[in-house]
């Protein structure tokens, strides 16, 4: 072997040691989000309840995923909207507020929960809107995740 | 899990529950600054999901069992509290052991450098006495063939 290609293979082990001994301390750029879902009765996306009495109860499972990069305080807001209710991305429904549900998730964990609901006001079309709203550490309140759901249900008497 | 009547820090709620709200809130922040800090927030977490559970059931028992509810909703408090003290402890510790982590890749990666350049500068001299020492008591013979 000649003096070159030592040099050579000395360079290359010294930097795949640099390079291994730095990577854990290089921050690792991941999209961070967050998830919402709604199943069924039977905990899965399928059987959703179309039509229920006044006061019955109905059971739903919501589905939080985080994938923020920390943990996170989520609350889920279920509302009693309608057709002319506006919710979005960027608007939260502006609409009574029939339960909460409240967790703290870790980084990388989900929250299934079971969701025992009713309505005590019959009507056609009325939309059942889940929002999820996170903790904003700075701000020091509950902000608007963007992320939002809803079934259709006719409620009769 | 259920809540008739919503639990919202972003709305006014009077008495024990705003406090014990209030208190999770505060221990979440706690947390989430330990954890930015590189401590482990696993048992924290935990320990202030059973605060809320108190508070969610506080909400129900309310109309039904109020002194169960204050009962409650003083333990979602006080479980709160201890959250926040601990998560001081659980944020220096992760902020000890990343500066452990980065003083131990440092120390790496100059060692390695060290080695790398003695290596080029005396490695040749270095070698030649290692291979003299393994066959100082080497005796080369004649071959007859």
């Amino acid at each position: 072997m000649n003096k070159q290609t030592a040099t050579i293979i000395l360079a290359s082990i010294t930097l795949l040691i640099v390079a291994a001994a730095l990577t854990p301390l290089i921050p690792v750029r991941e999209p961070k989000y967050s998830e919402l879902g709604i199943l069924g009765p039977d905990g899965t996306a399928k059987g959703y309840p179309t039509s229920v009495a006044v006061n019955q109860l109905f059971r739903l499972y919501g589905f939080v995923g985080n994938h923020e990069g920390n943990v996170e305080n989520y609350q889920l807001l279920v509302k009693l909207g309608n057709q002319t209710t506006v919710v979005n991305n960027a608007t939260y429904a502006n609409a009574p507020v029939l339960a909460t549900f409240w967790r703290i998730v870790g980084e990388n964990q989900t929250w299934t929960f079971p969701m025992n609901l009713s309505i005590n006001q019959a009507g056609n079309n009325t939309r059942i809107i889940f929002e999820l709203w996170s903790y904003n550490v700075p701000a020091s309140n509950f902000v608007y995740t963007g992320l939002w759901d809803y079934i259709w249900l006719n409620v009769t008497a | 899990m259920i809540s008739t009547s919503p639990i919202r820090s972003h709305e006014a709620d009077g008495g024990q529950l705003t406090i014990a709200n209030n208190s999770v809130n505060s221990a979440f922040s706690s947390v989430y600054y330990a954890e930015q800090n590189g401590g482990d927030v696993t048992a924290l977490v935990e320990k202030l999901n059973t605060a809320v559970s108190l508070i969610q059931k506080a909400t129900a028992e309310n109309a039904t069992d109020p002194n169960g509810a204050i009962a409650d909703l003083s333990n979602a408090t006080t479980i709160a509290q201890m959250v926040s003290l601990n998560s001081t402890l659980v944020s220096t510790s992760g902020s000890m052991a990343r500066q452990l982590r980065l003083y131990g890749a440092l120390g790496t990666v100059v060692a390695t450098l060290g080695i790398a350049a003695l290596v080029y500068l005396r490695g040749d001299r270095v070698y030649r006495r290692l291979w003299l020492y393994v066959y100082r008591n080497h005796v080369v013979e004649k071959n007859d063939e």
